[in-house]
């Protein structure tokens, strides 16, 4: 088992349905308490801040109770993929470096 | 030139190269591809032609096969006295003379009197329903005695996985174009090092004046976006190194008597920073880097970087690459582990654009610390001891699939070059078709192949005009 997915605390990516009006995305977000950071691919997914004293579990939920919401998600954390050992000889060959 | 022939003798190479660049040393005349006495493989940075001359191609059927010796010597002096005859019209309104005259293709080769002649021609006979087309007479350079060209870059026998992809195989046919945008989205990329800086992709709606001159919201993004510091900026300088070494493999200069060489020569990077200083980045500032690499016309797009967290956001951006024709390579990561049971994205999408890749080692095993997915992983490039650029002029090996990631997308770059038409699942398909199958990757990888840049550039059937 893998552990759970680094990501932003008090961050969430909500993907609206196509064609939801932004007044009504207005709306979800002042419902559940989040400010909007960011919006991408034509305002369709939005970066939201949640309140310091929101849990983003109940955010999450609460966004996904919305018909008009396709998805909501946290700000995942992603990272390099340099730094492999290949073999213990290399292992001492890096450390010489 | 030094091959490596055991993995003892590669990594007593490897080390004294990485300790000599650390040093600031140069390499040794024993290391040196280049013997100052023999002729050096230099293909021009740029396109080269006859000043002065036009080739002009016109329209006439095949010589049929059947005709006799007699009448087909009929049939081309016929057609070398039409083709005279449209020159000497042409003299009428320019200053031209008939070089040489090849009726059996169809050609003619002119020279042009006046400097400015061969625009004004070319726009006349474009309407002449005559000639098929009008271009420049190309210079084209011999390989010396055959061969494939070796570089003339110092560290060129360490960089073994340009060779075992075979890149100059490659080079015989394209060394790039900088028509092809390639975007590094990684910690950012070092624009002014010395074997970089000619290979940076510049905005063309930009000047450095410290002001927002293509209205993006950016100042100065001349070279890409920086998105780590909250507020976007335009300075994607790299503070960590991977990016920069990432875009040193894609595309360093070549022959340039100078440290290394990337595997496509020419190719223009575009830098998106959004992993910042400690490597790590979010979904939400890839987003944004993606919807600006693709705002600036990226044709590739390079993601050495993951996490275990499935975004749909993410993937969405990833759909409208596709939908744009842009390739996504992406590296399978360093866990060691099946991708098809512990996902990582973004490689482990299933879009069809996205092209999942894996690291090898020199003797082309899969590498120890390589991922790998039956199903989700696809093709397979060196990725172990890998040399190329890192900021501040240096250089460093650096290990990872983050590593074997450019060199498939350098290879992307290649055929993109030569023919520009290609949609990124086209790239894909072709690199994935022309690998060369590896026993130990067969049952760890959907196609079982390491990269073959070499087959996949030559087996191009429509190459740019």
């Amino acid at each position: 088992m893998k552990d759970e997915p680094r990501a932003v605390p008090d961050e969430l990516l909500v993907t609206f349905k196509p064609e939801i009006p932004e007044a009504r995305k207005q709306e979800i977000h002042e419902s559940v308490g989040g400010e909007v950071v960011n919006r991408m691919l034509n305002g369709r997914i939005t970066q939201v801040k949640l309140k310091a004293t929101a849990s983003r579990k109940e955010a999450q939920e609460a966004y996904a109770s919305f018909s008009e919401v396709e998805a909501v998600e946290p700000n995942y954390v992603s990272g390099i993929q340099q730094g492999g050992i290949e073999t213990p000889e290399q292992k001492e060959e890096d450390r010489i470096r | 030139m030094t091959r490596m022939r055991s993995t003892h003798n590669h990594c007593a190479q490897l080390l004294l190269s990485a300790g000599m660049i650390l040093l600031g040393l140069t390499f040794p005349g024993s290391l040196r591809a280049a013997d100052p006495n023999e002729p050096s493989f230099k293909p021009p940075r740029a396109v080269q032609t006859v000043a002065n001359e036009l080739v002009i191609k016109y329209r006439a059927s095949p010589v049929p096969f059947e005709v006799s010796e007699g009448a087909r010597a009929d049939i081309l002096s016929n057609r070398a006295e039409t083709f005279t005859k449209e020159a000497t019209r042409l003299s009428a309104e320019f200053p031209v003379e008939v070089v040489a005259t090849y009726p059996a293709v169809g050609v003619q080769r002119l020279h042009v009197g006046a400097d400015d002649a061969p625009d004004l021609i070319k726009a006349r006979l474009v309407l002449d329903d005559a000639v098929e087309f009008v271009e420049p007479n190309y210079w084209v350079y011999a390989f010396r005695d055959g061969e494939e060209p070796k570089p003339n870059d110092p560290t060129w026998p360490v960089l073994w996985g340009i060779e075992k992809i075979r890149g100059p195989e490659a080079w015989t046919e394209t060394t790039g174009s900088e028509e092809v945008v390639v975007a590094v989205i990684d910690t950012g990329v070092d624009y002014a090092h010395r074997d970089l800086k000619a290979s940076m992709w510049r905005n063309p709606k930009e000047e450095p004046n410290e002001k927002d001159d293509d209205g993006n919201g950016l100042v100065d993004d001349l070279h890409g976006i920086n998105l780590c510091p909250g507020e976007p900026n335009g300075d994607p300088l790299d503070a960590q190194g991977h990016g920069t070494h990432v875009a040193g493999t894609i595309a360093a200069t070549g022959n340039n008597e100078r440290d290394v060489v990337g595997v496509a020569w020419q190719a223009r990077i575009l830098a998106v920073k959004f992993l910042c200083r400690d490597g790590g980045g979010t979904t939400a500032d890839a987003i944004r880097g993606i919807e600006y690499a693709l705002a600036k016309g990226a044709q590739i797009l390079n993601m050495s970087w993951g996490g275990p967290g499935r975004s749909r956001a993410l993937e969405a951006a990833i759909r409208e690459a596709e939908r744009q024709g842009v390739l996504v390579v992406a590296a399978a990561g360093n866990e060691g582990s099946d991708n098809d049971k512990f996902p990582q994205y973004p490689s482990s999408y299933q879009v069809p654009n996205v092209l999942a890749v894996a690291a090898t080692a020199p003797e082309d095993q899969l590498a120890a610390f390589s991922n790998w997915g039956k199903k989700s992983v696809h093709l397979a490039a060196p990725g172990v001891s890998i040399l190329s650029t890192v900021p501040g002029n240096r250089l460093t090996f650096f290990n990872g699939t983050s590593m074997a990631s450019p060199h498939v997308t350098g290879c992307a770059a290649l055929l993109k070059a030569r023919t520009p038409s290609l949609a990124g699942t086209e790239v894909k398909a072709a690199l994935l078709s022309a690998g060369d199958p590896v026993p130990g990757l067969d049952g760890r990888l959907s196609s079982g192949r390491r990269l073959n840049c070499g087959r996949a550039v030559l087996r191009q059937q429509n190459p740019a005009p």
